[in-house]
């Protein structure tokens, strides 16, 4: 295990399930454009800044394309490995990266920074330019450890055609993390309810999903869908800097306590909360400081790596899967 | 440029935000507090930058130390 210069939990590792790489060369600048009038629509409600000053600062988070920064973050935080999503919206964007081109720049990055990223490759089962057998392809490559799917985009994780992709899924048993809940307001949050869901978690079994910021958004809906089924996780993505939330402290408390720790797995969706003291700031939140939100013991282990090292296709036989029957 | 008078309008502008009525101060910590969510360190960051015409690096920032409205407008003018 390498050493940080912070270890919030000495001899456990710690993964943030949820990440990206923050380039703007990879997100489109409409859903740039969409993410600020966001931001400013809730500062302007209390008339507070303008919306210039906004897109500036979130431009400047979005710098680190070769991932360098991540990596200061991670090890002063004491993460040992994080999880790159890379959504593909170029079907519904054109001219935005698709899976192909995302997988190799997300693989240049992996090469530059050697064992510290997994990535989850984004697609878009309407795509014309790449089909189920390029999944295949960058599986038996290593290239990917799981899927990424942005239903927002306009379409259903459980459409028809998303079920050849989730047949290679099985096959190389990479998991599924699906995005829900409101994003850029250029895209329909009709499609991010997370019972969309349903209908292919029933009929691929063996295919893991995990629910995208589903502590946050419809949260409820996300745990009952845990509950019923066991190929089902949810994950805590930008739980820390949703607006609305109340006290994310206490919301996290109460999530761990409804009988589905096992299946919630930690993310801190960077470059999110960037502003605020990003992946250290968080980790000290959750393990350090007086009152934290975290205690030690096996469900900390499991939320703050554990439940996701076990999901990840060559890490099946890790000793988190053994604490856990599935 | 009146630091004094920049600090005292950022603080107006953090109490009026945070809407809690609680006495703070250009010292007091933003976050850990509660005082500012994530959207609201944006709001504020941008607000010293027009008030300043300087730019905050978020690279450079220590936010391993206290943030607060003094520390945020200290580093936005040295930079």
């Amino acid at each position: 295990m390498r050493a940080h210069p912070v270890d919030p939990l000495p001899g456990h590792v710690i993964v943030d399930g949820h990440c990206h790489l923050a380039s703007t060369q990879l997100i489109p600048e409409e859903l740039i454009a969409g993410s600020v009038r966001n931001v400013t629509g809730q500062l302007q409600v209390r008339g507070k800044v303008e919306p210039t000053a906004v897109e500036r600062i979130f431009r400047r988070q979005f710098s680190d394309d070769s991932a360098d920064r991540l990596v200061e973050q991670m090890d002063a935080a004491g993460v040992e490995v994080a999880v790159l999503m890379a959504p593909d919206f170029s079907v519904r964007i054109p001219g935005s990266p698709g899976m192909l081109e995302l997988a190799a720049t997300h693989e240049s990055v992996r090469r530059r920074h050697p064992d510290r990223f997994r990535v989850f490759i984004g697609l878009d089962p309407r795509s014309q330019a790449y089909g189920p057998g390029d999944l295949e392809r960058l599986a038996q490559q290593h290239q990917v450890d799981g899927v990424k799917l942005y239903p927002p985009c306009g379409f259903s994780p459980s459409d028809r055609l998303m079920y050849p992709y989730y047949e290679v899924c099985s096959r190389y048993r990479l998991p599924v993390l699906v995005h829900t809940g409101p994003t850029s307001d250029c895209l329909d949050f009709s499609w991010g309810d997370p019972l969309l869901l349903g209908t292919a978690v029933r009929d691929f079994p063996a295919v893991d999903f995990i629910i995208g910021h589903g502590a946050l958004f419809s949260w409820d809906r996300c745990v009952a869908l845990a509950k019923e089924r066991r190929n089902v996780y949810l994950d805590t993505a930008g739980l820390a800097s949703a607006p609305g939330i109340g006290d994310w402290r206490a919301h996290l408390r109460h999530l761990l306590a409804l009988g589905v720790g096992e299946r919630i797995i930690f993310g801190s969706d960077w470059p999110l909360a960037r502003t605020m003291g990003g992946l250290p700031w968080l980790l000290g939140e959750l393990t350090g400081g007086a009152d934290p939100v975290l205690q030690p013991g096996p469900a900390t282990d499991l939320f703050l790596g554990g439940n996701m090292l076990r999901l990840l296709p060559d890490q099946r036989s890790a000793d988190a899967t053994n604490e856990v029957p599935r | 440029m009146d630091v004094s008078g920049t600090e005292q309008q950022l603080t107006e502008w953090v109490q009026d935000w945070s809407e809690s009525g609680a006495p703070m101060d250009a010292t007091t910590e933003l976050r850990h507090s509660g005082i500012l969510d994530s959207i609201g360190v944006v709001g504020l960051v941008a607000r010293i930058e027009d008030l300043t015409g300087a730019t905050f690096d978020l690279d450079t920032f220590d936010f391993s130390s206290t943030v607060c409205v003094r520390t945020l407008l200290t580093h936005c003018l040295a930079t």
